[in-house]
């Protein structure tokens, strides 16, 4: 009013619209006065003191170096600029963000610097729990359709932590909680205590940082984030967009304990797993350690009860073995198989001896034979392969009767063991099987022995004289029938021997040459 | 025959490990599927283990260590149990 009254008063003096009149007749004020003015008339008027503005929160920006926030408050025709310093703001419950409906209260002041009047907000409060509720449920509907919920994110925890981050406020109930409930239930846990700002408008940053630094360690094996009961603005933290993506970009699997039973927050849902309380959150992260005591005492005793079943077991399966072996005679199973035996190396001595005599008596009769007495050299190898091969008949032979004491010595461990009938069959057909391989094996050795032996016959011919002599050769003898095999040992008119195939003549040296 | 170096293997084992190792012996006992000498070896093994698993729980401690940031760098300090000294200041 004061305003108007300023400019009637004004007009009223002026005679004539002209430059210089009006500079004349006018009082003339700068803009410092009148922005002053104007300033003075606002802030005075008490009206506009301690008010409360309903709106719609737009081009939200808090400003980081100051802390002070400005904004835009919308209604449908009109809109307001906001600024809440930093003093005023630090105990906003909440961190205004754009789109949310909200009443802020303070005063209505002018920015000189820019000829603005503002709301200087002293608080500010969502408009109605509506408000908030309807933003968490379009940014819930926003993350589940970008499937940030979906159970295939969910990271697995491990079934026994060694090392677990803990973000909670410092000093409050919920630390203490986690703490108790974590030493009560698995104190082999190392506990890394990273407090965090879990509400009013830090809460989003100190939260974030806090998960990251926790994710920088190498060793850590989950983290809870908990906080105590609150009202949803209190929680509203936890249901900030930035907070939830950092929980679902944790490496770490992420436990949540937020708030009480009733509240679950957007964390709550991308969390690996979700707790109602921070307790809760203590207790799903490890195991308790007495049912581990109690399961650890049960395994040993399994541990104990197997090891007494193993040898109960051996024992009925011995004690079995042994009636069986007392209604039966195991001997009587022995019968044919040792009869077999006998029946084989009776053959194999007879067959093997006989056959070695005869070819002894023929090779003795080839060596008896005179022509044979000069290359005796030339025998003693066929002769020596031939012993050799004696040697090793006897040998074979010999293993024989070491085999079939051994297939004894196996047969009766067998029934001593006391291997069911089956097995004994079993034996048996083996025993036959070795028989007849051993009769095989000692006929092939024979019929070796026999081609070996034609074979040497033919080398003893080859090398007999008489076949030198069918050559045409003659055989030259002094008179002490030595052979000759220099003229120069002989004498001129010494008498010779000269002896063909079918005769021989009688000479006088003559003369002797060097050829 | 047990292995003396085995006490030494099983103080090596994480509470995890030897939970894990415990586990698979029984089950290894159970099928039977094993000689009774190796039957006893393994026994003693399982038995030892439950007693250095039962000795970890028995012992443990809890250990608190808080995270700082100074200078940027991730500093660990280690706290006392007590509950009641772990207030901290807030910003």
């Amino acid at each position: 009013m004061d305003l108007y009254a300023f400019n009637k008063s004004v007009e009223k003096k002026g005679e004539g619209p002209s430059d210089s009149n009006l500079q004349k007749t006018r009082n003339i004020i700068s803009v410092d006065e009148i922005t002053t003015r104007i300033k003075n008339l606002l802030e005075k008027e008490l009206e506009l003191n301690d008010i409360n503005v309903r709106g719609e929160i737009s081009n939200f920006h808090h400003h980081v170096p100051t802390g002070h926030m400005y904004f835009k408050l919308k209604s449908k025709d009109s809109q307001l600029k906001c600024v809440s310093f930093r003093q005023m703001n630090r105990t906003f419950k909440f961190k205004p963000q754009d789109g949310l409906s909200v009443i802020c209260s303070g005063n209505i002041g002018v920015y000189a610097g820019r000829g603005e009047y503002q709301l200087y907000v002293k608080d500010i409060l969502p408009d109605g729990i509506g408000a908030l509720h309807d933003e968490l449920e379009r940014l819930k509907r926003k993350l589940r359709e970008l499937g940030l919920f979906n159970n295939e994110h969910k990271k697995p925890l491990p079934a026994y932590p060694r090392k677990i981050g803990v973000i909670t406020g410092a000093g409050t109930a919920a630390f203490q909680d986690i703490i108790k409930t974590l030493k009560r239930r698995f104190p082999l846990v190392k506990i890394v205590l990273c407090s965090a700002i879990v509400q009013g408008i830090y809460a989003e940053e100190s939260i974030i940082a806090s998960l990251q630094k926790l994710n920088g360690l190498d060793d850590l094996d989950e983290i809870i984030l908990a906080r105590g009961g609150g009202s949803l603005e209190d929680l509203w933290a936890f249901n900030l967009e930035k907070v939830v993506l950092e929980i679902f970009n944790s490496q770490k699997p992420v436990i949540t304990g937020i708030g009480h039973q009733t509240d679950l927050t957007l964390a709550d849902l991308v969390s690996d797993l979700r707790a109602p309380t921070p307790t809760g959150a203590a207790e799903l992260a490890v195991p308790d350690q007495n049912e581990l005591s109690d399961r650890i005492v049960k395994t040993g005793k399994n541990l104990k009860l197997s090891i007494l079943n193993m040898r109960e077991n051996y024992l009925i399966k011995l004690e079995s073995l042994k009636e069986h072996m007392s209604f039966r005679d195991p001997v009587r199973i022995l019968y044919d198989p040792r009869q077999k035996l006998d029946e084989i190396h009776y053959r194999l001595i007879r067959e093997s001896r006989s056959l070695l005599v005869n070819e002894k008596e023929r090779l003795n009769a080839y060596s008896q034979h005179r022509l044979l007495s000069r290359p005796r050299d030339s025998l003693n190898i066929p002769k020596h392969r031939l012993d050799s091969k004696q040697f090793e008949l006897d040998l074979f032979f010999n293993q024989g009767f070491l085999l079939k004491k051994d297939l004894w010595g196996y047969l009766n461990q067998a029934l001593f063991r006391n291997r069911p009938h089956t097995e004994l069959i079993w034996a048996d057909h083996r025993l036959a099987a070795l028989s007849k391989e051993l009769i095989r094996n000692v006929t092939q050795i024979i019929n070796d022995s026999k081609g070996i032996f034609k074979e040497n016959l033919g080398i003893l011919r080859s090398l007999s004289p008489r076949n030198i002599l069918d050559r045409g050769y003659a055989r030259i003898q002094d008179a002490n029938g030595e052979i000759i095999k220099d003229a120069f040992r002989t004498n001129a008119g010494d008498i010779i021997q000269i002896t063909f195939r079918r005769s021989s003549l009688t000479a006088n040296v003559k003369t002797r040459r060097r050829n | 025959m047990v292995d003396p170096s085995i006490d030494e293997k099983i103080k090596r084992l994480s509470f995890e490990e030897a939970m894990t190792e415990l586990e698979r012996t029984v089950k290894n006992l159970e099928e039977g599927n094993i000689t009774l000498d190796q039957s006893l070896s393994t026994f003693e093994y399982g038995i030892k283990l439950s007693g250095y698993l039962n000795k970890l729980l028995a012992e443990a401690e809890l250990k608190i260590t808080q995270l700082v940031n100074e200078n940027q760098e991730l500093v660990e300090k280690t706290m006392k149990e007590d509950l009641d000294t772990l207030e901290t200041e807030e910003e």
